[in-house]
């Protein structure tokens, strides 16, 4: 079945059908709560909880992209948990189970098990560094740069104007750049950034 | 020149901000264009440009997560079937004590009806016939019941030998019929016709309603002859009579009546009547201890074949009620 006949079934309360676009969009769902939370346990609940409003609130879905529908809830199910956070702080960030109970899709077969691990903790630092973003920003990088939204989509997604997705991204990115750089020590060489050619903002590349 | 540098400084931190989107080709080619020959000239820019491109990178090429578990939402339970199938043992264990507390009270009914005296025994055709007399105090209005009742009649043996013999018995109490109100039983017995199986059920309600005068003593007569056993068979004697039509014939008392209504209707094919006379006087003997009143005495035997159909029918219901409750139990019993 495509996924308008799904969508069309859903709105009439076809639990069958809804299922069969959470089949579809549960992965996306969850790893953008993944990288928006950092957290496995928050992220499952938003997930959960984004199913069951996206279910509620099938009548109010007015054609356009299901997925950037879904999406929207998913962020807000994520700015939810994150309230809930603030409310009961727990552990810092940097203490939160880092993907201890995810295990990665090997994309190259040919990474050795020591580049693999390496790899590993490039990417904590980096999903560190995304966690240590503004929500705003977080959401639009997450949306942007790891699941591969275009700007327009993210926009959607965020009902917010292209201008402010660009300048949230460029803001966000430079911020988790910045991150990177200040932990590069702890990494490989080769995932350390170069360094910034010194004093070139005081105005020396101007004469 | 210090305006020259603020601009200078202004236009870095203009290309700086647009580099994101430089690096993703999401500029006007104005910009663009100014953005490249910024680059040209700015070193910084290009490291920044430079290391952004390898945060986005590897951002991009974070891992999808493994789904921990399945989001789907709970289809509407659908246990109901299976609810409903337990519920049917209660309903049968309902169904059977309703029914056997029916039965209980058709019985207790037929016993209070036929004065818990037993049914007389088989060779099985019975015929009652119940006449009441009114009081001699009122002699214009009198009500004269009279009923055949002929329960599963099984004939067996030839048919020639069909004939009726007045039930003799009926003479001795006729003289006193007057002075008590006395229902009169004649026992009927079949004689033996061929190799048939006949199930009758037969009522007579007669009620002899009060006429004016004593005109009716030659009608009642008449119209009694024509209380025969319709449906008889016909090898039986054409001049064969009802028993209904001898018995009230001889009862000189009770003239002064008249027979409004008298039905006969024997699903019987082949029957012969011949009442032992033992029976007869055995049945006449007992006195009826009920002082009904006319009217009731006459729907009397109307209700009784109702309660015994009503028994009969609840019987079967209740053995096969019990044995359908065994078996559904046995049956939940075993799924479980």
């Amino acid at each position: 079945m495509d996924e308008d006949a799904l969508i069309a079934a859903a709105r009439k309360g076809d639990v069958r059908a809804f299922n069969q676009l959470v089949v579809r969009y549960q992965g996306l769902a969850y790893n953008v709560a993944y990288r928006i939370l950092y957290d496995p346990d928050a992220a499952a609940d938003a997930t959960q909880d984004s199913f069951f409003s996206a279910f509620r609130a099938m009548g109010k879905f007015r054609g356009g992209s299901f997925k950037a529908w879904l999406l929207r809830i998913v962020t807000n199910a994520c700015y939810d948990q994150l309230r809930v956070k603030q409310r009961r702080p727990t552990s810092s960030l940097d203490a939160l189970p880092v993907e201890a109970d995810h295990t990665y899709y090997l994309e190259d077969s040919s990474e050795l098990p020591d580049e693999y691990v390496e790899r590993q903790e490039l990417n904590r630092v980096i999903q560190a560094g995304i966690a240590h973003l503004p929500v705003e920003q977080r959401a639009v990088l997450v949306l942007s740069d790891v699941q591969g939204l275009s700007y327009q989509e993210v926009a959607d997604v965020l009902d917010v104007s292209l201008g402010t997705v660009k300048s949230r991204l460029s803001r966000g990115r430079a911020k988790v750049r910045d991150f990177l750089q200040e932990k590069g020590e702890l990494l490989p060489r080769r995932y350390r950034l170069s360094d910034e050619p010194e004093a070139e903002h005081t105005g020396g590349h101007a004469q | 020149m210090s305006w020259l540098r603020r601009g200078k400084q202004t236009e870095h931190r203009t290309i700086e901000e647009k580099l994101s989107a430089y690096l993703d080709g999401e500029l006007l080619p104005k910009e663009r264009e100014a953005v490249e020959q910024h680059l040209a000239v700015c070193p910084s820019c290009q490291w920044n440009l430079k290391t952004l491109r390898q945060t986005v990178q590897w951002t991009s090429e974070l891992p999808m997560v493994r789904v921990p578990r399945t989001f789907t939402i709970p289809v509407p339970a659908r246990p109901a079937p299976a609810v409903r199938r337990w519920r049917f043992v209660p309903v049968l264990q309902g169904a059977t004590a309703l029914v056997a507390l029916l039965l209980f009270f058709a019985v207790a009914g037929d016993a209070m009806l036929t004065d818990f005296r037993p049914v007389t025994t088989p060779p099985v055709a019975t015929q009652s016939v119940a006449r009441e007399a009114a009081s001699p105090t009122e002699p214009g209005s009198v009500d004269v019941a009279v009923t055949v009742v002929a329960e599963m009649v099984v004939v067996e043996g030839e048919a020639e030998g069909l004939m009726v013999q007045e039930a003799p018995a009926v003479e001795a109490p006729a003289a006193e019929e007057p002075a008590v109100e006395e229902p009169v039983r004649i026992t009927l017995e079949v004689a033996p016709a061929e190799g048939v199986t006949v199930t009758a059920a037969a009522e007579i309600d007669a009620t002899l309603a009060p006429v004016g005068g004593g005109e009716a003593v030659e009608e009642d007569a008449q119209e009694q002859e024509t209380v025969v056993v319709e449906g008889a068979a016909p090898t039986a004697p054409p001049s064969e009579p009802s028993l209904a039509a001898e018995a009230p014939a001889e009862l000189p008392t009770a003239t002064p009546t008249a027979m409004e209504a008298l039905t006969l209707e024997p699903a019987s094919t082949e029957v012969a009547m011949s009442p032992p006379s033992g029976q007869a006087e055995e049945v006449l003997s007992a006195p009826s201890p009920e002082p009904a009143s006319d009217r009731r005495t006459g729907l009397r035997p109307a209700v009784l074949a109702g309660v015994r159909w009503a028994e009969y029918v609840l019987g079967v219901l209740l053995i096969v009620l019990v044995g359908a409750t065994i078996g559904a139990m046995a049956w939940r019993r075993s799924r479980r």
